[in-house]
């Protein structure tokens, strides 16, 4: 473009623009600036120029405090969305392994109760919590006892069931042993009525025998034979009484086990 | 990070036309509002590098608001800073997803401060036309006429500080050259002034 303005002009407006000019030198500048309007954009153009190179110079060092400033703004950012990661997906992990746990628990207590459920049987619970019975050692006793005791002790339990049968007189005893050798043979219906005879005997004599060892191996009967009600109900009585000889023993027996014996029978 | 003092938003605005005092008034900005300033950007179909450009030179535009005396304080900094960092960002958007992307078109301003700033950013953007001219411009003249508009050194200053000029008429004769050249390049590109003049009556 054409420039119709000596140097003069321009330096003269860009000592005013500074400044640099005397008062008398100021006030001409300023009335030529208010006549011209060529000189007037001109001026503007000077004066752009010195704000653009303001503008610039804080550019610059806006860019120079960013280059120091953003990496500590940035890693203080990250920290905390690193904070916010750890924390929220902790929470989250947290979640998961308690789901986890739950979930294997679930399904150890669901794997167990099954195999608990189809494994337990009347005969298991009855096989699990049967001891044999050890006859005490007696002296003077009649030639029949001797003999259903040495029967019992030979573990001759067809023999005992025999020679109970064709006794005459029969007494505790012979109507305990006769009923623990049936239950060895598996018989638990004759086990149940020789040993409830048992406790009748002993209801109706002063003289208890075999009282607290009836009350146990008639709940195992009661097991064996799927009455489970009338189980519990021996149990109970050994239970209530933590002198009873087989107290220890009634309460291993599970009761979880009872109650899945009472759901299947 | 070391500790940054904290400013309220007036102590802000008298930290940032005092000298001594910008560097620890643009780290506080930086502390407390360039997260905020950045997630706008990132959420908004920016990147991270678009957002430290954006930011910038909002902060730029807040800084000579200020030191031109215009913030007048009517809305936080906080809010200001958003709002200059918001149009920025819409405007570089509108730029470039128009066929004539060689200017940013800003949004007018909601309220008379706001419009102040969209009014400072066309002329923002003058003037980084302006800068693409200055830097075309030796090294000389550039680190001259920065000494005397942006450091505002006086000429006895400049001379103490360079070697490069004899005594402070040479000095002074240089930056008159320099300045006429700057603005025979500013003179010559009317289609710049034409843009920045359509911008302002645009905005206005």
């Amino acid at each position: 473009m054409q420039d119709n303005f000596t140097p003069d002009v321009i330096e003269q407006l860009i000592r005013y623009l500074d400044g640099e000019l005397s008062p008398e030198e100021t006030a001409s500048t300023e009335k030529l600036l208010q006549e011209d309007a060529a000189i007037k954009e001109r001026f503007d153009n000077l004066v752009a120029a010195r704000n653009a190179i303001r503008a610039e110079g804080l550019r610059q060092k806006v860019k120079g405090l960013h280059q120091q400033f953003y990496p500590e703004v940035s890693a203080v950012n990250s920290a905390e969305n690193e904070t916010a990661k750890i924390i929220k997906p902790s929470f989250g992990n947290s979640a998961k392994i308690i789901l986890r746990i739950a979930a294997v628990f679930i399904f150890v207590v669901a794997g167990y109760s099954v195999y608990e459920y189809s494994t337990t049987s009347n005969d298991s619970v009855y096989a699990d919590n049967f001891i044999k019975y050890q006859l005490p050692v007696s002296r003077g006793e009649g030639q029949v006892q001797q003999s259903i005791d040495s029967l019992f002790s030979a573990n001759n339990f067809n023999g005992v069931i025999e020679i109970f049968k064709s006794t005459t007189e029969k007494k505790q005893k012979d109507y305990f042993l006769a009923g623990l050798a049936s239950l060895e043979t598996g018989d638990s219906k004759s086990a149940i009525d020789n040993l409830k005879t048992v406790q009748q005997l002993n209801g109706n004599s002063t003289a208890k025998y075999f009282e607290q060892e009836t009350d146990y191996y008639l709940a195992l009967a009661y097991i064996k034979a799927g009455n489970i009600n009338e189980a519990e109900k021996q149990l109970n009585i050994i239970k209530a009484n933590k002198q009873h000889m087989f107290y220890q023993k009634a309460n291993e027996i599970s009761s979880t086990k009872l109650r899945i014996l009472k759901m299947k029978n | 990070m070391e500790i940054v003092r904290n400013y309220t938003d007036t102590e802000l605005v008298r930290a940032l036309k005092n000298d001594r005092e910008t560097d620890a008034a643009i780290k506080f900005i930086y502390k407390e509002y360039y997260g905020l300033l950045e997630y706008y950007v990132a959420n908004n179909n920016g990147s991270k590098d678009d957002a430290a450009d954006i930011i910038q030179e909002a902060l730029v535009a807040f800084i000579d608001i200020v030191q031109q005396d215009k913030f007048r304080g009517d809305s936080s900094v906080k809010s200001f800073l958003y709002s200059i960092t918001r149009n920025l960002w819409l405007s570089e958007l509108r730029k470039r997803n128009s066929a004539d992307n060689r200017n940013r078109i800003f949004q007018k301003g909601k309220d008379e401060t706001e419009q102040g700033a969209v009014n400072q950013l066309i002329k923002n953007e003058y003037y980084k036309a302006i800068q693409d001219l200055f830097q075309r411009l030796g090294e000389k003249c550039k680190q001259l006429l920065l000494l005397v508009y942006y450091e505002d050194l006086s000429m006895k200053d400049i001379l103490d500080k360079t070697t490069d000029y004899q005594n402070e008429q040479v000095l002074r004769n240089k930056k008159y050259k320099c300045m006429k050249q700057l603005e025979q390049m500013i003179e010559d590109n009317q289609d710049l002034k034409t843009q920045f003049k359509n911008a302002l009556k645009h905005a206005g």
